[in-house]
């Protein structure tokens, strides 16, 4: 090659990877925008409308035409919900994917439930709450909370059950080793398998309310929404998510107001749960091995 | 007693042939060195010895390793009772994510070997026995994975004895550690000779020569000459060996 | 004296073939049992849900014609006409939009995370994507109606109009309203982005730093470099990403609705409003009992949804698994 088209390449080689430099920073600004953008409109808007009656009331009869009272009912409801569905989950998540790693390793079993889990993780939730609702609707049964969990159950339990898995296939082989040439069994495997990734699960749960909490379209046909406070598992019950998405349907401004205000408790929420899991997973864990 | 026995024994890792026909009686209460050149197929024989083979996809045996007069390939054993009963010592050290004390304890629950109220001296006896007591005495309840290197190698030794094995495999269990710690791993080793069999893989000859009872040399898989150690350093039968020992190869 | 003698005389020896279960064994087998059930139980949730759903649309289908469905236009049940192509004609193009902005900024942006930053940079950019993937699509619906919207409205429909407009009339439309097609697949592109980028990012940096150092010693550069790590070793991990951003922009349905218009026929331009299929079911279901095979036809929407999700997760899986020989069961 003669040098100056040997120069000519490398300066186009060098050319490119400014360019991609560019673009990258471009794109990430991009979001950046997006996402302060986001913040702030959240925050101004709903500020303004944010009182203590906001988060301590059950709505008042007029609540939906400008009256008072607040959204306890759905912040309440909203907890109840994802904790529900986090703890159904969980029963199925964490036994099955420590079967995964224990007495299913490298079988095709096991492969089919990884790709099922994929599955129900791009399922879109409204498919899970139509789903419970026409088992509810055989069943002659009305919205409830208890209908609200199931259905957030699905939506929650590929999430936990992926991320937990990703955790468990971090423990290092060398501990499997070390725990079966002890002759332990292996159900013994995998409790040992369960305390070495504890933090990681505990991420994985927060991740997994995060999600619960955040749901609309999931409970929109099952849990219905009421003004009052959920007393049993068979009552309906009221929601976050629906009531930004109510609120904000209304033709009152003061209302839609409130939908803002609603948004920036959710949004609050949800961040306080995103925290808990980052420091579940840097702070937990004495014992683990890293 | 505690004799391992191997009877035409193969290992293949998909088509790979590991291990060829290997013939061998393993003396009871010696110490029993396998040598020979990386990749040779030492620690596939060893994993081989507690069935953690297993855990590799696309492995296959064939014929017969006795554990005394049992095959422990026969179908219907309990996998668990094979390796409590022939333990192990890894190259790297590794705690269990439990505390130092939980390690050692770790064996004598899942197994139930003792009462629970004699469980405190059980778990001081073996960290005595293993020189580790009095630097961890004070700290019983901390993370094991604080210790250091050496005292973290010890502890996974006492770890493995409480279990009660009778058969203990060492994979270059001093290879990962500093000379003053691996001599202290060593020693260690050496004073267990009356009370089990001991078979450890090593790539270090002088080490070999120091400890080891009876020697197994491998060479792609198959066993080119086994015997005694007094006799084999100083006349080795096989060209190969003798190379070998004269640091030609391998 | 020592324990080390003790081996003489143990407690017990496990006997190799058990004559007996002992109780540890009944736990193992038990939890064996329990614990593969639960694992079986992850299927049949999935199988469950296909049923339920084929059984409620197939009533629907055995009184009105598939390609009726798919390709009528006319949506209008109490008079008993399921053409269902404005819900899937409207769907398609919101994801499309969607996934043609964020698809490669994300994938940008993950490169631009796991190869280019410094690890302190890092620790403040990562915040970032995990701030965006938590939160909830109805606040996203909120910032839609708050931000996109009049930015569609005022901004981008107006440009388009007098720019790029004049050539293509898909992009031409003076008049929006602002709720369209176009905002929703801005307000969900910004949803997906965070997905596709994070994990973008955790697949390169799962890429062992040998093979970057490989390509470094050669004398590539860091965007070469990243070519190698993202478009070959990490690839299958990206392909995974782009389809669960794909499936999330898919069946999305409080944010969309928010945005998208709700107007059941085959939008004109891309500012125009639209309806998804998803929608479709949300906004519907209070009315649905008092009309007969309303409720099928919704089911039959579900279905649809469960459909495409299904057959796309499943193709990349075969894909990945055939074609690359990777993933599958470990
Ligand atoms: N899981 C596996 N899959 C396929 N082949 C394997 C596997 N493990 C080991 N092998 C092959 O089997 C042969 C023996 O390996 P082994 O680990 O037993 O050697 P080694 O003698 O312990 O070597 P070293 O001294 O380096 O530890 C090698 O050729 C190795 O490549
Ligand atoms: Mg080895």
């Amino acid at each position: 090659m003669k040098r100056n088209t040997r120069r000519h390449h490398y300066a186009r080689r060098r050319y490119v990877e400014r360019l991609m430099i560019g673009l990258m920073r471009g794109a990430l600004g991009l979001a950046a925008l997006a996402l302060a953008s986001l913040l702030l409109v959240i925050l101004v808007r709903g500020v303004n409308a944010l009182s203590w009656a906001m988060l301590t009331e059950t709505p008042a009869a007029d609540f939906y035409l400008g009256g008072g009272g607040g959204i306890l009912n759905a912040i309440v409801g909203s907890l109840a919900l994802a904790l529900g569905a986090i703890l159904c989950a969980s029963l199925i998540a964490v036994p099955g994917v420590l079967y995964m790693h224990t007495y299913g390793k490298g079988t095709r079993h096991v492969a089919i439930v990884r790709l099922t889990l994929d599955v129900l993780w791009g399922m879109p939730s409204i498919v899970f709450g139509a789903t419970i609702l026409t088992v509810l609707l055989w069943l002659g049964l009305r919205t409830s909370l208890l209908a609200g969990i199931l259905a957030l159950t699905l939506v929650v339990l590929p999430i936990l059950a992926r991320t937990f898995d990703e955790v468990v296939r971090m423990v290092p082989t060398d501990l499997t080793q070390a725990t079966l040439a002890l002759g332990t069994t292996r159900l013994e495997l995998a409790r040992m398998l369960l305390r070495q990734s504890m933090p990681g699960l505990m991420a994985a749960l927060f991740l997994a309310f995060e999600r619960a909490i955040g749901d609309g379209a999931a409970v929109l046909f099952t849990a219905g929404y009421t003004n009052t406070l959920p007393r049993s598992l068979l009552d309906p019950v009221a929601s976050l998510p629906l009531a930004i998405f109510f609120q904000l349907g209304t033709p009152f401004p003061a209302v839609q107001d409130r939908a803002y205000a609603a948004a920036l408790i959710l949004t609050v929420l949800v961040l306080v749960f995103g925290m808990f899991g980052y420091l579940a997973l840097h702070k937990l864990g004495r014992h683990v091995i890293r | 007693m505690a004799t391992i026995t191997l009877h035409n024994f193969n290992v293949w890792y998909g088509q790979q042939h590991a291990l060829r026909n290997i013939q061998l009686t393993l003396p009871a209460h010696q110490i029993t060195a396998i040598i020979g050149p990386s990749g040779c197929g030492k620690s596939t024989l060893l994993k081989s010895m507690n069935r953690l083979l297993d855990l590799q996809p696309h492995v296959r045996t064939s014929r017969r390793l006795l554990l005394d007069d049992e095959d422990i390939y026969a179908p219907g054993v309990d996998v668990a009772a094979v390796r409590t009963r022939i333990g192990m010592l890894a190259q790297k050290p590794f705690p269990l994510p439990l505390s130092i004390y939980d390690n050692v304890a770790y064996g004598p629950r899942i197994h139930a070997l003792h009462p629970t109220h004699q469980l405190d001296s059980v778990v001081q006896a073996h960290l005595t026995d293993v020189r580790l007591w009095d630097e961890v005495k004070d700290r019983l309840h901390s993370p094991a994975h604080r210790l250091s290197g050496g005292q973290q190698q010890r502890l996974c030794l006492a770890r493995a004895l409480s279990a009660q094995p009778e058969v203990l495999l060492c994979d270059e269990s001093t290879a990962s550690l500093d000379p003053i710690s691996a001599r202290g791993i060593e020693d260690l080793l050496a004073s267990l000779r009356s009370a089990y069999t001991l078979v450890m893989v090593t790539h270090d000859l002088d080490q070999a020569r120091r400890i080891a009872d009876y020697v197994v040399f491998l060479w792609l898989g198959e066993v080119i000459e086994h015997g005694p150690a007094a006799a084999f350093f100083p006349a080795p039968q096989h060209s190969l060996s003798r190379d070998y020992l004269a640091r030609k190869i391998g | 004296m020592s324990l080390l003698h003790e081996s003489v005389q143990r407690s017990v020896r496990p006997a190799l073939v058990p004559r007996r279960w002992h109780w540890r064994t009944w736990q193992d087998r038990v939890g064996h049992w329990a614990m593969a059930s639960l694992a079986w139980a992850i299927i049949g949730l999935l199988v469950a849900i296909t049923g339920v759903l084929v059984l409620r649309a197939g009533g629907l289908l055995q009184v009105y014609p598939l390609s009726a469905i798919v390709f009528g236009v006319q949506w209008q049940p109490l008079r008993g006409t399921f053409g269902m192509a404005p819900f899937f004609v409207g769907t398609l193009l919101v994801t499309a939009v969607a996934m043609l902005l964020a698809v490669p900024l994300a994938i940008l942006s993950g490169i631009y995370l796991a190869e280019y930053t410094r690890p302190r940079t890092r620790l403040l950019l990562k915040p970032l994507t995990d701030l965006l993937a938590g939160m909830p699509p109805v606040v996203y619906g909120v910032w839609g109606v708050l931000v996109i919207v009049p930015l569609v409205r005022d901004v981008i429909a107006p440009i388009s109009t007098g720019t790029i407009g004049m050539l293509v009339p898909f992009l031409s439309n003076p008049r929006s309203s602002g709720y369209s097609v176009m905002a929703a697949g801005l307000v969900l592109s910004l949803m997906i982005f965070p997905i596709i980028t994070a994990i973008t990012e955790e697949v390169l940096r799962a890429v062992p730093r040998e093979l970057r150092e490989a390509a470094f010693a050669l004398g590539a550069t860091r965007w070469e470099v990243s070519q190698i790590t993202a478009f070959r070793a990490g690839l299958p991990g990206i392909i995974a990403a782009v389809v669960l951003g794909f499936s999330r922009a898919f069946g999305e349905t409080l944010a969309v609705l928010m945005v998208v218009g709700n107007i059941p026929r085959i939008p004109p331009t891309l500012f125009d409003g639209s309806y998804t299929l998803s929608g479709l079911i949300a906004n519907n279901y209070g009315e649905m009992m008092s009309v007969p095979l309303y409720e099928r036809a919704l089911m039959t929407a579900a279905l649809a949804l469960l459909a495409v999700v299904i057959s796309f997760n499943v193709g990349t899986w075969l894909f990945l698994t055939r074609r690359l020989q990777i993933g599958g069961s470990q």
